[in-house]
């Protein structure tokens, strides 16, 4: 997602679209959806209510396709409007623990390993407890697999401080998981 | 195992787990869902070819403001270039200006609108009472009010969803959603704004 010809491809995906061709928002929405979604899982508990925060993401972002300024790149954009959409929610929303029947559908779950099923829930609960900025610089990193200079781009970092966010929250995160982790 | 090799290895770990979260999707049909609430949204505008471009250039509403003399000759020069004359008097209401504040006013040409508002820092980015008056001989809604100094960020409200930066204001800050924000500043004293 993070090299120049996936750069010029939403570029011209976004002209079609203001061009009237609706469908070229659909290869956006298919290349983006994960991402969106994945950051909207990090601020909801709830994987429907996840998907609707999704969609709202790129509705809006559709709505407000006019204003992009196709020189930038268009993910930084839209995960920044997701983001905001999603810090907005969490305003509203009190905080709520993992609660005990969110484990238990996870390990009844038929589709994964339920060991690892719980481990990736109780390390997504973690990375909720981070500051968004840490969290985020995280998710990025290693849930999106982006490299260094494509997280610094999106966070608006620099590369060395880019680097230091990405340590500093491995760092808490252990921490956290370690905690939250243990019997 | 010393310590730091211990760290090494529980971060790795910690970085396996978080890529293996990236699995995580919202399913086959979430474009398609997408797709059907856009159907249903109204249309983006149009094509824009070059001659569009320019005809969009000289007829989509533009942005004055007039605080209070500075942005005066800015503001006859962008009423010349559309074509119109129109005289603005920026010391409405200055007689009853509170202390502290300067008095501004906010110009927008913008003759299709229905209804246009000032939304920014200095009022929380509600509408209610920053209504802009309209002259429909001319197309320009103004607003005349009075802030405290400082930096204030500012937006119009164009028929209450599209917000239209100030194309005359100096400055312009992100508004977090990929867009932008013009930028007021206001400095002591009365018609010390920039």
């Amino acid at each position: 997602m993070d090299t120049p010809d996936t750069d010029r491809d939403d570029a011209m995906a976004v002209g079609r679209t203001l061009n009237g061709e609706r469908e070229a928002f659909a290869v956006l929405v298919r290349r983006y959806q994960g991402p969106v979604y994945r950051l909207m899982l990090r601020f909801s508990r709830d994987e429907h209510e996840a998907g609707e925060m999704a969609q709202d993401a790129f509705v809006r972002a559709y709505e407000r396709l006019a204003s992009f300024d196709t020189r930038r790149r268009f993910f930084t954009w839209l995960y920044t409007l997701a983001l905001n959409l999603a810090r907005d929610r969490a305003r509203r929303v009190v905080r709520e623990p993992l609660y005990r029947q969110d484990l238990e559908k996870i390990q009844a779950d038929p589709r994964h390993d339920p060991l690892a099923s719980l481990e990736a829930a109780r390390l997504l609960d973690a990375l909720r407890g981070l500051a968004p900025k840490y969290a985020e610089a995280l998710a990025l990193r290693y849930i999106e697999d982006m490299p260094l200079d494509a997280v610094a781009k999106t966070l608006g970092l620099s590369m060395s401080g880019a680097k230091m966010r990405v340590h500093r929250a491995l760092h808490m995160l252990r921490e956290l998981y370690g905690k939250e982790g243990t019997p | 195992m010393n310590a730091k090799h211990r760290t090494d290895a529980s971060n790795d770990e910690l970085a396996s787990g978080l890529r293996r979260l990236g699995a995580m999707d919202p399913g086959p049909d979430f474009a398609a869902r997408v797709m059907d609430r856009i159907g249903a949204a109204a249309p983006l505008p149009g094509p824009k070819r070059r001659m569009a471009r320019v005809i969009g250039w000289l007829t989509e509403p533009r942005t004055i403001r007039v605080s209070p003399l500075g942005g005066l000759a800015a503001a006859a020069c962008l009423l010349l270039a559309l074509g119109l004359f129109f005289t603005i008097n920026p010391g409405t209401g200055s007689g009853r200006t509170p202390a502290g504040l300067s008095p501004v006013t906010f110009v927008l040409a913008a003759p299709s609108a229905r209804e246009v508002a000032v939304i920014g820092s200095f009022n929380g980015w509600k509408t209610a009472g920053w209504t802009m008056r309209n002259d429909p001989a001319t197309g320009l809604w103004t607003l005349t009010t009075a802030l405290p100094p400082g930096s204030h960020e500012y937006v119009f409200l164009v028929d209450g969803t599209t917000p239209v930066t100030d194309a005359a204001a100096a400055l312009s800050v992100d508004d977090g959603f990929g867009s932008r924000n013009s930028v007021l500043l206001v400095k002591n004293g009365d018609g010390a704004a920039l």
